[in-house]
């Protein structure tokens, strides 16, 4: 047993020890044993307690945000999992687009919508004759939050409703027998029941807005910082290398309990309820339930994105396609100008080279740790441990470590695939896990009773059951691939950009213009991610939440 | 059909169903069903999928009927939601709270009951002490046999003393000897604690051994209500014979003379109008014989099947293949070979289907 589940997880591990461990390992050398290190390099941590409030504020954003976004996610799993409408899973598949959405779009998104110039203050100036935008949320800690939630709350409603399904009605039919009534169900049986799913989503978007980064540094101004911030800007700015290590060290460990908790409260899966829901007829208040919580997910989702979407094509002289015409051009006269082809092309290709290697990676993963009984969830947590690992880390230990044999990967491609696989790998491994749990372990022993070689039971037992989980893994993958920012903010090359740091690239330049560019390119990514994510929904792989 | 529905009671019925119509989409579960009961145990026996489940639903709460009228006591509760009727129900499979142990469970309707802490704490060791389950209270249902946890469930029933309890398949779950044990207890404990009851069960033994009356349901209406007794001396329809595994029905013409001529021979008279009939042929209570004579019927052993006090027969007539029970000891000829037995008692349908 125990020589299978090595022989499975020796390939993810390996992966894990060389591009992750080595390279963290390499920060710590690099900042507390080179020739010269001393502890005085740490001298900015204790004197300033500048960063004890950043670390405070990182933790508390975080818990607050997951609070909010919990607050928003039940009675959204709620209403996906106690009803049954016509375009039910279209609309899950609507509401998870934000989250495989690029941090970067998402905060482009929001300042399109709820920005000085954005489209809720256009609309509203214009409605009330205004001077100033009446909303001036930029640079505060509510759209942090509002974005928080927006990103993640369909993600958490979708595990929430994944177990709320399978809770077996009659828990509250024999409390409604024993004379509780539908509130005091809902909090004596309904809630007590669905612990384990609501704080695996919490742990989850907790771990999630704790690492956060293109949503604060681009949303939160210079007022807010997390731990992930300061470590690109000691990093990138300060070049206080001691430093930033220390602060990426304190959140890795952080991080790997959380990531613990969660994983082994995933564990704990469902049993299957033993009696179906009835079907029965609406009432009106059904009706006024599941229409509102429709509306309003689908409001939280289109909106920002359909801002993003008018602002891309919104100039001050009324309607035009400039900024997608004028994406090719390059105005001022830069050195190191590519064509958004060019980085469409180079975001694609990199994407599909991660597929490549995050499939079988997160396939192997998942089969060895399912199979583990013992230190499962330890084990599930460090090959989950690149969720929250920061990407600024991650970027800042390739720099520091695969620049010299045995691994110089500097100026490869590699490098960069590399890390999207890292970050990507992991949900491959949990979607897959999270089915193969699932599994009746008997069809598996049918098979080889009926004389099916190992081979064949992998092929014709496994394949067709979790094909869909597969794929919806490798639209995850595909997606944080696309997506990803922090990591390939430190290791691309300039030649090669991709969507994001083109993006990026334009938000930092001054001028509507940019701006506009910045937002159309915003829209190609944001298309071409969704589109991949909406693919899914014709597989029609309905527990994509259960990652 | 036109079988009867309800015959009046003999005590003052408590909970009273009149012409409830349920359906889900447009698959139609119960069909104009009307039902009385009063205090004693009244089984709902059907097989499964006959709408007996979703009936007993209904008089919960748990179901709202399309129409008709639930009514407890002469007053209606159809739009008394489930947790005001104060009535108790035992699930299917139990469905234990896994979030709370055996006292947290047992106890959990107790909150709504004015009883101060302390008595509360009384009322569910005593309760447990009822079921045979005293000093489990801090034990995880996860830890308890299939047995325990219908204990546990039953005492979480009567722990707020229903005004009325339903019990939906109790032992259903359970493996054939638990069963029988527990059916000897259940019973016992119905008796003690004297509130209606409403049985649900597939399984006739089950219904005969607990319940005062029987409601036997086919297709969402009921077919039959009486007493075990009568129901088993007079199934009337072939559906509730069939149903009670009295398979040995064959097809006959009754003539002016009131005999009925059937493929295996001539059966004396039974009273009613001449044309075709069904006769149920009882398997309990034949006999062997040696030759061929009145009652007596006559066919190819094909298969026997000793079961310690009896021994059943399957014969092969011109009828079809019929099954008899014979004494356990009886002296059988060789599988094959000619074989009579003599019916003592053969009843007439009155159902043409």
């Amino acid at each position: 047993m125990w020589a299978v589940s090595l022989l499975l997880l020796g390939p993810p591990l390996a992966f894990l020890g060389v591009f992750l461990l080595y390279p963290l390992q390499g920060i710590l050398r690099e900042s507390f044993f080179r020739e010269g290190a001393s502890l005085t390099d740490l001298r900015p941590l204790i004197d300033d307690t500048f960063y004890l409030e950043r670390a405070w504020f990182t933790l508390w954003q975080a818990a607050l945000s997951t609070i909010l976004t919990l607050a928003v996610a039940l009675p959204c799993a709620f209403v996906l999992a106690r009803y049954d409408f016509r375009g039910k899973s279209s609309l899950m598949a609507v509401a998870t687009v934000p989250f495989v959405l690029p941090t970067i779009v998402v905060a482009v998104a929001f300042t399109a919508l709820l920005g000085p110039s954005g489209a809720a203050n256009a609309a509203l100036m214009d409605l009330f004759d205004l001077e100033t935008p009446p909303i001036q949320v930029l640079d505060t800690l509510w759209i942090i939050l509002i974005a928080h939630v927006f990103y993640n709350f369909a993600m958490a409603a979708r595990i929430i409703a994944a177990y709320w399904t399978n809770l077996d009605p009659r828990m509250a039919d024999a409390s409604a027998m024993l004379g509780a009534g539908r509130v005091e169900t809902f909090f004596r049986v309904t809630l007590p029941l669905l612990r384990a799913p609501i704080l695996a989503a919490g742990s989850l978007v907790f771990l999630f807005c704790f690492t956060s980064f293109g949503v604060i540094l681009i949303l939160g101004g210079p007022r807010y910082g997390t731990i992930e911030t300061e470590i690109y800007h000691e990093t990138v700015f300060l070049f206080r290398l001691p430093v930033a290590a220390t602060l990426a060290l304190i959140q890795i460990v952080f991080t790997f309990f959380v990531m613990a908790t969660y994983a082994s409260l995933q564990r704990t899966a469902p049993r299957a309820a033993i009696e179906r829901r009835r079907e029965r007829r609406w009432s009106a208040a059904d009706r006024l339930v599941v229409a509102s919580a429709v509306g309003g997910m689908l409001l939280a989702t289109l909106l920002p994105l359909g801002a993003l979407v008018e602002r891309s094509v919104h100039s001050v002289d009324g309607y035009t396609l400039h900024f997608y015409q004028t994406l090719g051009e390059n105005v001022r006269k830069q050195i190191l100008f590519v064509t958004p082809l060019t980085a469409v092309r180079n975001s694609i290709g990199f994407a599909l080279l991660t597929l490549v290697l995050a499939l079988p990676i997160g396939t192997l993963a998942a089969y060895g740790s399912v199979r583990l009984r013992r230190h499962g969830a330890l084990v599930e947590a460090l090959l989950l441990l690149p969720l929250g690992v920061s990407a600024i880390t991650l970027g800042l230990g390739f720099i520091v470590t695969l620049n010299r044999p045995p691994l110089d990967l500097r100026g490869s491609w590699m490098m960069l695939v590399i890390a999207h696989t890292l970050v990507a790998y992991p949900f491959v491994a949990r979607t897959v896990g999270s089915q193969l749990r699932g599994m009746d372990p008997r069809l598996r022993e049918a098979a080889r009773v009926l004389g099916a070689s190992p081979g064949r039971v992998f092929l014709e037992v496994d394949v067709p059951l979790i094909w869909r989980s597969l794929a919806a893994g490798a639209v995850f993958a595909f997606a944080v691939s696309m997506g990803e920012f922090g990591a390939t903010l430190l290791i691309a090359r300039p030649e090669w950009p991709t969507i994001p740091i083109a993006i990026f690239r334009y938000l930092n330049q001054p001028g509507a213009l940019q701006y506009g560019q910045a937002l159309a390119m915003s829209v190609i990514l944001m298309g071409v991610t969704a589109a991949g994510f909406l693919l899914l929904d014709c597989l029609r792989y309905r527990e994509i939440g259960a990652f | 059909m036109g079988a009867p529905q309800a015959e009046p009671p003999s005590t003052p019925a408590r909970l009273q169903v009149e012409h409830v119509s349920f359906a889900v989409g447009n698959k139609p579960i119960l069909r104009d069903v009307s039902l009385q009961a009063a205090t004693g145990t009244t089984a709902i026996l059907g097989p499964s999928g006959c709408g007996k489940t979703t009936l007993l639903r209904v008089v919960a709460g748990l179901e709202r009927p399309d129409r008709g009228e639930v009514l407890f006591e002469g007053k209606p509760v159809t739009d008394v939601p489930a947790h005001r009727r104060g009535f108790g129900m035992m699930f299917q499979d139990f469905a234990l709270f896994p979030h709370l142990d055996v006292e947290g469970n047992v106890g959990f309707g107790l909150r709504h009951s004015r009883l101060p802490r302390p008595q509360r704490q009384g009322r569910i060791a005593d309760l447990l002490d009822l079921v045979g389950l005293a000093g489990y209270g801090s034990r995880t249902t996860e830890a308890l046999s299939g047995g325990e946890r219908q204990r546990v469930a039953l005492a979480r029933a009567l722990a707020r003393e229903p005004r009325l309890l339903m019990l939906d398949e109790p032992l259903g779950s359970l493996d054939r000897t638990l069963r029988e044990r527990l059916l000897v207890e259940l019973g016992t404990i119905l008796a003690r604690v004297a509130i209606p009851t409403i049985y649900v069960t597939h399984d006739q033994l089950e219904a005969f051994a607990v319940a005062d009356r029987i409601a036997i349901m086919n297709e969402g209406t009921i077919v039959r209500w009486d007493t075990p007794a009568e129901i088993y001396a007079d199934p009337r329809t072939s559906f509730v014979a069939r149903f009670l595994g009295m398979d040995n029905i064959v097809d006959g013409e009754r003539g002016t003379d009131g005999v009925v001529q059937t493929a295996l021979g001539p059966w004396p008279g039974t009273s009613g109008a001449c044309g075709p009939v069904k006769l149920l042929l009882r398997g309990d209570g034949a006999l062997l014989t040696e030759s061929e004579g009145p009652g007596v019927l006559s066919g190819t052993l094909a298969s026997r099947l000793f079961q310690g006090p009896r021994t059943r027969v399957r014969i092969t007539t011109v009828a079809g293949e019929l099954e008899f029970d014979l004494a356990g000891e009886t002296a059988l000829p060789a599988v094959g070979s000619a074989i009579y037995v003599y019916v003592p008692a053969v009843q007439v349908l009155d159902d043409a289907g």
